[in-house]
């Protein structure tokens, strides 16, 4: 027994028409967009997609070739010739920072996708079906999870051997626990939810469950943890180019560059460190924005459906 | 609308769904180390021995508050849950135990209605979808090869748009691609009834089908119900608290108290004419909409007890205003008497230094006793005789001793009388006074 | 006598998702010293949102017009400050789920304590004691008084609330669907609490409920709530026996009783309170409704002395 529910209002024009969870977080960041968190999302996804942009786009925007070698004297500070100076090999800073762009991006993309393909279908069979092989795999999950995630990066990177590819594999090791988990949370959740009781006894097999009525719910959570492990993956990936592991030299990424400009700072060569570490700030607290606007745009929705 | 016609009985038809002494019993949540140390294993006796039928064309009532077990039997009944022990058999067959393919084609003939229309949708579903989604579970069984086919889906939405004019859920083809969260909660049960209707089963388990919905609206589902059930010969399990809607309703009524059944007979006999204590207080707390008609109530004392220790013998006995010394006093009630009574400073007076605090006394089925080591233990026995003699008749006379061994003081309770279920006139009553 | 709580023109908006929704409007209603006073309404009427609103306890950002006199004073002009002081001492809410109140983390003991404490400069002892006079008076066991809030069932927890809703003795208590989750016969129980203590305190009770049979059990008058809008408004026998209304009309027939030999319905859905129908909201479904229903809103009259409604055509009713 309980109180009668308030009939919910008639829905004002929803401005997407759509039934997908992203139709659904799209018509809630639109409704929401002057609230804070509405505003901290739509910065968000602008600096995601100024980056996207960057990076397709790397090639015509970029006045110079990352890796040509200017004859002039190397750190050169920023000048209308070179936007951001050059760094010690004599480079311009300003179209690495571009192709850098692109590097991070492919690194996160193949990472977290990865990492997201992997947990998600894992979590969501692993949550509903409980028993001896949720244990177990929880268990590996968490063990994976309570690694220091860039010593384990660090250590994949050094086995798998450099490149980008390989530094996006080593990310998605390290994320592949977090989709595991978030996605059996809340899969536990609806799994009690009466719905489900009510799939079951319309004769629906555990995959038709699964798949038409768990796994809608569960993916609305997901774009909350999306952008907040892909801030964290940029970071990772910074940490391991700046330790030196996984990207070769001439690779165009801002740890690496960071990592290079080092020692060139008390001399007073600010530009070759201040740039690439500015872009991963950026990007970093772009995505941050994103993944805290959505979450608190998102979640009451989600407490909301459970009353 | 007039209700169903009450004049003639119902014709009688086959047998639909029979439980045999049901038992679905719960483990009970603990920590393991306490798991470990526990010396029987404890569960919750949702359902301790239920047994009744239901024929084709009748509806039978499942009464009784929340913790009777009645939400268990519903659930058990379309095998959403899985019987301890016992027996289910639907249309002849027995289904305790079935599982797998043979249970989801099962699953066609049988289905059942929550109580929550705000939960029983799916968020992400819309409604013409949701509604045809049984359609397309069980798509293979209409001998359909290909369920992508579009005849296949012409056919889905068009016994889907036809299920919705029947269940009054128009304009059907607005409705159609809307989802539960636009909808009313009156619109959202109906969809819950088409749903569970698309498929034309034979049973139907409603779970308080009505209680969450509007006062003003819920006539309207009953109504749609009783249609329901004339057009395409359904049976149903109608399963409430509300003993006004049963009494509307139901052919049959099936009373319940902590996974037993206490009464069942024909609703309009045991309206006239309660047998079970139980069910005369049940239904003296029918709220009447009448300021002239307020009376006086005689209720039942406490509260339903938890289901994992259910008192002895009858398990309403406790609370009951016209037990008898037979009916399964035990120790606990002697405890719990005592607490009772300590705890009003008025009557215990110095009660607690005699007899000591109340944490001190053990309970053994049917025997009460206190360690009495520091206490007088000629004048605890006194004192508890006095006790004893404001303590309800019933239970005072249920003991059979009141005697020490050693430093401890020691009640003994008789044992009760075996409690049978008993045909008394044209129903059964599982009650002592009338064995 | 002067009526203790007297609410006036009381408007109550405030901003969700999807709009503007406009919860109360121009409500009037009182209460004197020692009555009961049920508050009638089903989805969309606004009922909750008027304890809230008397206790002072809506969400930021809602806008309140109007006045709530209590005593006297307007509430709505009270700072928080001082708001805090009348909650518990002179003014207290009882929800339907208790657990809404009762802090898991605190024992029964504690929440008491710190209820008296927190209105009233006593030692803790003093306090103690009053905690176990009040639970006792309850019918709850003295030595369940360091038990959390868990440990007890639902009928006991909502006990537990009304004990500590009572324990400063305030003079207006307003119950929130004390009863919709709990049982029948608890449910019984609970209502003779109520009116025990309403006698033993000389309390006026506001009991907001959408349930008309326990109405007719423990209400001295009956407000009847829709869409926001009071309808209707009188002595609980005339409501019964002589609604004015069409919507009380609809609901008193619509109530399920044990006599019940047909079955009667409001038609139509439960009103939109974003953009609630013109003149009187509840003509859409209103069998009696004329083109005066949809333009004007109906102003509340006395038709009767004492017995108020809100309809062009009361008076037909009579």
């Amino acid at each position: 027994m309980g109180i009668v529910k308030p009939a919910e209002a008639e829905d004002t024009e929803k401005l997407v028409r759509s039934s997908s969870s992203i139709g659904t977080i799209l018509n809630l960041l639109l409704q929401d967009r002057r609230t804070l968190a509405g505003v901290l999302s739509w910065v968000g996804i602008g600096v995601l997609v100024s980056f996207v942009v960057i990076a397709i786009f790397a090639y015509p925007l970029a006045p110079y070739d990352p890796q040509r070698i200017f004859l002039t004297p190397p750190n050169q500070p920023p000048s209308l010739q070179h936007l951001m100076g050059t760094d010690d090999l004599g480079r311009d800073l300003f179209s690495r920072m571009l192709y850098g762009a692109r590097t991070s991006l492919e690194i996160m993309t193949i990472g977290v996708f990865l990492a997201l393909a992997i947990g998600f279908p894992i979590g969501l069979v692993s949550g509903y079906l409980g028993g001896k092989l949720d244990r177990v795999l929880v268990l590996v999950m968490d063990s994976v999870y309570a690694f220091p995630g860039l010593l384990l990066a660090a250590m994949v990177a050094l086995f798998l051997g450099k490149g980008v590819f390989n530094v996006g594999i080593a990310i998605t090791v390290i994320y592949v626990p977090t989709y595991f988990r978030v996605t059996r949370n809340q899969t536990l959740s609806v799994r009690e939810e009466t719905y489900v009781d009510a799939a079951r006894a319309l004769g629906a097999g555990n995959w038709t469950v699964i798949w038409s009525y768990i796994a809608y719910n569960v993916l609305i959570s997901i774009p909350v943890v999306f952008s907040l492990s892909a801030a964290d993956a940029i970071l990772t990936a910074a940490g391991l180019s700046f330790l030196g592991l996984g990207l070769e030299r001439p690779t165009p990424d801002w740890g690496l560059d960071l990592s290079d400009a080092q020692k060139f700072l008390t001399s007073g060569v600010w530009w070759s460190s201040f740039f690439p570490g500015v872009m991963i700030i950026i990007l970093t607290v772009g995505l941050s924005f994103l993944g805290e606007g959505l979450n608190d745009i998102v979640n009451p929705l989600l407490r909301k459906e459970r009353a | 609308m007039i209700g169903p016609d009450r004049l003639a009985q119902p014709e009688l038809g086959d047998e639909i769904l029979r439980l045999d002494n049901l038992n679905v019993h719960f483990p009970v949540k603990m920590p393991f180390v306490q798991r470990l140390l526990q010396r029987e294993k404890a569960v919750v006796h949702a359902v301790d021995g239920v047994s009744f039928s239901i024929h084709s064309g009748e509806i039978l009532g499942l009464v009784g508050e929340s913790g009777c077990g009645k939400t268990t039997v519903g659930k058990a009944s379309v095998r959403l849950l899985n019987p301890t022990s016992g027996r289910i058999f639907f249309a002849g067959q027995d289904i305790s135990k079935i599982g797998g393919r043979s249970l989801r084609t099962l699953r066609r003939k049988m289905q059942i209605i929550f109580q929550d229309p705000h939960a029983s949708l799916n968020p992400a579903m819309a409604i013409g979808r949701a509604i045809g989604h049984p359609l397309w579970i069980h798509g293979s069984e209409f001998g359909i090869q290909n369920l992508s086919s579009t005849v296949f889906r012409e056919r889905v939405q068009q016994r889907v748009l036809s299920t919705m004019r029947e269940v009054g859920l128009t304009p059907e083809e607005q409705l159609y691609d809307k989802f539960p969260g636009d909808l009313s909660g009156g619109q959202k049960q109906r969809a819950v009834i088409a749903r569970a209707l698309i498929l034309e089963p034979d049973l139907l388990v409603v779970d308080e089908g009505v209680s969450m919905l509007d006062m003003s609206i819920r006539a309207k589902v009953l109504e749609l119900m009783l249609d329901l059930k004339r057009q395409h010969g359904l049976t149903y399990l109608f399963i409430t608290h509300d003993l006004a809607t049963a009494k509307f309703i139901c052919d049959r009524l099936a009373i319940m108290y902590l996974g037993r059944i206490v009464e069942i007979g024909p609703a309009r006999d045991i309206y006239a004419d309660p047998k079970h204590p139980y069910t005369k207080a049940l239904l003296q707390v029918v709220p009447i909409p009448d300021p002239d008609k307020r009376k006086e109530k005689v209720l039942p004392r406490g509260e339903v007890p938890d289901a994992v220790h259910p008192p002895a013998g009858c398990r309403f006995h406790p609370r009951c205003p016209a037990v008898l010394p037979s009916c399964g006093w035990e120790g606990r009630d002697f405890v719990d008497f005592l607490d009772e009574h300590l705890s009003d400073p008025k009557r215990a007076g110095d009660d607690e230094l005699v007899l000591g605090p109340i944490e001190n006394w053990r309970t053994n089925g049917l025997v009460a006793s206190l360690e009495a080591k520091p206490l007088n233990i000629e004048e605890a026995v006194e004192r508890v005789k006095a006790v004893l003699a404001e303590a309800p008749i019933a239970m005072a006379q249920a003991i059979e001793s009141v005697s020490t061994h050693k430093r401890t003081v020691i009640i003994h309770f008789r044992p009760p009388n075996e409690l049978r279920q008993t045909q008394v006139g044209d129903r059964i009553v599982e009650c002592l006074l009338y064995q | 006598m002067d009526p203790m709580l007297q609410v006036q023109d009381l408007s109550v908006h405030y901003k969700t998702r999807r709009g503007f929704v406009r919860a109360l409007e121009e409500l009037r209603l009182d209460a004197i010293q020692g009555e009961t006073v049920g508050v009638v309404g089903e989805t969309g009427s606004g009922k909750s949102t008027l304890g809230k609103a008397i206790l002072g306890i809506l969400p930021a950002g809602t806008q309140v017009d109007g006045k709530i006199l209590f005593r006297g004073r307007d509430l709505t002009q009270l700072s928080n400050q001082m708001y805090r002081r009348l909650r518990g001492e002179e003014i207290a809410l009882i929800f339907q789920d208790p657990m809404t109140r009762l802090n898991p983390l605190m024992t029964i003991m504690d929440h008491f304590v710190e209820e008296i404490r927190d209105h009233e400069s006593v030692s803790a002892d003093e306090a103690r004691r009053r905690a176990r006079e009040a639970l006792v008076s309850m019918g709850i066991h003295e030595s369940r008084i360091k038990n959390y809030p868990h440990e007890f069932s639902g009928g006991m927890r909502q006990r537990i609330m009304i004990a500590l809703a009572i324990v400063l003795k305030p003079s207006l208590l307003i119950a929130d669907e004390p009863t919709t989750s709990l049982d029948v016969i608890v449910e019984s129980q609970i209502l003779g609490i109520l009116q025990d203590l309403k006698r033993a305190y000389s309390m006026s009770l506001l009991l907001i409920t959408h349930n008309l049979g326990i109405v007719a059990e423990v209400c001295d008058r009956v407000a009847v709530l829709y869409a926001g809008k009071l309808v209707e408004l009188g002595p609980v026998r005339d409501i019964f026996r002589k609604p004015l209304h069409p919507y009380t009309q609809g609901l008193l027939s619509s109530i399920i009783h044990l006599e019940t030999k047909e079955l009667h319905s409001i038609e139509g859905s439960p009103p939109n309170m974003i953009a609630p129908p013109s003149g009187c909201r509840f003509h859409p479904r209103c069998p009696y409704a004329q083109s005066i229903c949809v333009e004007r809103l109906p102003p509340l009259v006395e038709f009767e002395p004492g017995h108020f409604a809100a309809c062009h055509f009361g008076d037909k009713f009579l």
